[in-house]
């Protein structure tokens, strides 16, 4: 009587497959975590903020951070344009220059990191260029922010494309019909209506800029307190096999990642209740 | 206002979908421009509304050319198929869009613009709902809105291209009387899209009939209902049989039955065009096509009766013809037809 009783739905399984998913979340991702948030326990305080706190550390979080931030924001600017282009135009090539934007996704970061480290070096084919402008980017947290533009892009392209589709022509049209010129239809029509999924491309993208490694030390030259993102100076505590200074650096990512993704969080639900 | 567009033709690519087409609004008027999809219709509206551009031709608004005006020069109201609302914005908003876009000299103040609204909800008789997003209202709503905030800038034309299509046959049917109420309310001229001739015919002062991306035919909907100026447009307006007969003499021949005289149309085959409701039962004699009952299909209050005629193979779909069971035999004449070349 009792199963009869339960509320139907087509969809089977809503047990099941909430309990593989805790299942699944729980030993990939929350048992992980909380073994890092354990191991650096157990290191006393004084020890935590040794590593943790430390002026290479600082300067290594500032550059991880803010250097994401900075990649997010203008994968933000060229993620849409590239997004506008793909949706509203048709041109020769098209399918190709879609099929280019996957490319940071699908390619092993180690060899973007040598790409772009060969090109923008100061005998690079970009490099050389910039070289005598005196604007050096391998090598300095510049290379750092080329290198997380570039395994950004996707994500804040492959965001807003679905959204700028659905919005549909028309509702430009009406905008224009009504005398709004093209700047204000952008500003009062087609932004306001994009904005969501723009803070979500910049979300992923900046979570994805926050945690890359491979085509990061390539490009950055790795200078401490200069060039030296903090991925890395975690991989250099395991290198010294002190795991406890590495997890404390990585209690901090963590907090601070999820700090930031939150509020991005929270703004992007703000931004969708106005969407009613 | 006087809307004209003088010999306009705008190609797509390989497809052209406006071929010389020339067609005067006169002010004040309720136009509706009907055709088949593919016809140009919807083309031709956009092309008035400056949405579209043509390849040759000019768009005259009161004798002024606005040919390559944009749309937002205009001063035209468009309501689209999918009322186009902005989603972000509450149904005030919506409203007040046109108005709060205008230059800094030439917008009114934020009060005016309040009491703008205020007048449109109550136009639109959604008072209440001013706060409301788009995604909360029912499409019959919407599309009000969407008429309210083409409305709001005072257009000097309306053009609607497909308002209702989007909505059922019992919404559809409330709102375009509605529409009627509101044009004749605000003697804006309007000119509108539509695929559904009773739509066309019961709201439109004049229609304009497309086809392949030319006019077929222009004018008042008894006009063109009764006296169609082409195959095309007897056959897409209301029900019309076809039968295929020859002239001789100067009299039209069915099946060998001499029907009437031709009209002036010249000899040889031609074909005929007949409401259900232009024939008759008659006796044997002349006119008189020997007829078999098929099958009976009731639409609603109205009763179809499939005839075969003779041994032709040709069938006629008539309205209800007094006591006659499947089977059965009688005669048919037709009162009234209208005749093209084949």
């Amino acid at each position: 009587m009792t199963i009869l009783a339960r509320r139907r739905s087509i969809i089977p399984g809503f047990g099941i497959t909430l309990g593989y998913t805790l299942l699944v979340l729980g030993l990939v991702v929350l048992i992980p975590l909380s073994a890092v948030f354990l191991k650096s326990a157990g290191m006393g305080w004084e020890a935590f903020a040794d590593v943790a706190f430390s002026r290479r550390a600082w300067a290594a979080y500032r550059l991880s951070f803010g250097a994401s931030l900075l990649a997010a924001s203008i994968n933000l600017v060229f993620g849409l344009t590239t997004a506008w282009v793909l949706v509203r135009y048709e041109f020769a090539g098209k399918r190709v220059v879609s099929a280019l934007v996957d490319l940071p996704f699908a390619l092993p970061t180690a060899v973007a990191g040598i790409a772009l480290t060969a090109l923008y070096a100061g005998n690079g084919l970009i490099g050389q260029y910039l070289e005598p402008w005196g604007v050096q980017v391998a090598f300095t947290p510049l290379g750092v922010v080329v290198a997380l533009v570039f395994i950004g892009l996707p994500f804040v392209v492959r965001t807003v494309e679905p959204v700028l589709q659905d919005l549909g022509a028309d509702v430009e049209e009406a905008a224009a019909s009504l005398g709004a010129s093209r700047w204000q239809t952008f500003g009062k029509v087609i932004f306001p209506a994009i904005l969501p999924a723009l803070l979500t491309g910049f979300a992923l993208a900046f979570a994805r800029a926050v945690g890359e490694y491979g085509s990061v030390i390539f490009i950055a030259g790795n200078m401490p307190l200069e060039s030296e993102i903090a991925p890395l100076l975690i991989v250099i505590q395991l290198e010294q096999y002190n795991y406890e200074g590495a997890t404390a650096i990585a209690v901090v990512m963590l907090v601070a990642s999820f700090a930031l993704l939150f509020a991005i969080n929270l703004l992007q639900a703000w931004s969708r209740r106005r969407m009613a | 206002m006087t809307v004209s567009v003088h010999h306009i033709t705008k190609r797509f690519g390989a497809f052209t979908a406006l071929d010389d087409v020339s067609l005067d609004a006169r002010p004040g008027e309720f136009l509706a421009l009907l055709g088949p999809s593919g016809s140009g219709k919807t083309t031709l509206l956009r092309v008035m509304a400056g949405l579209e551009f043509p390849d040759a031709g000019a768009v005259l608004f009161d004798h002024v050319d606005v040919t390559n005006a944009r749309a937002a020069e205009r001063r035209v109201g468009f309501v689209f198929q999918h009322y186009a609302l902005f989603r972000h914005m509450t149904v005030a908003e919506n409203i007040a869009f046109g108005l709060k876009v205008k230059k800094p000299v030439e917008r009114p103040s934020p009060e005016a613009i309040a009491a703008r609204v205020r007048d449109l909800l109550g136009l639109i008789q959604l008072e209440h709902l001013g706060g409301r997003y788009p995604s909360q209202l029912s499409g019959g709503q919407r599309q009000r809105v969407a008429l309210a905030r083409a409305l709001a800038v005072g257009p000097r034309v309306l053009l609607l291209d497909e308002p209702f299509g989007a909505l059922d046959a019992k919404v559809r049917k409330d709102l375009r009387r509605w529409l009627r109420q509101i044009h004749d309310e605000t003697g804006v001229t309007s000119v509108f899209v539509t695929h559904d001739q009773e739509e066309a015919l019961e709201l439109a002062d004049r229609v304009v009939v497309m086809n392949h991306g030319r006019i077929e035919q222009v004018g008042e909907p008894a006009e063109i209902y009764d006296h169609p100026a082409s195959a095309f447009v007897a056959d897409f307006i209301g029900e019309a049989n076809r039968l295929e007969v020859t002239v001789r003499h100067g009299r039209v021949f069915f099946a060998g039955v001499d029907l009437g005289p031709a009209d002036g149309h010249g000899d040889g085959p031609a074909i005929l065009y007949a409401r259900p409701h232009d024939f008759v039962i008659t006796d044997v004699g002349a006119g008189a096509i020997p007829a078999v009952r098929r099958s009976h299909r009731r639409l609603g209050a109205r009763h179809r009766i499939l005839l075969s005629l003779g041994d032709s193979g040709a069938t006629v779909e008539v309205e209800t013809l007094g006591p006659l069971d499947d089977g059965d035999v009688c005669h048919l004449a037709i009162q009234r037809w209208d005749l093209f070349p084949a």
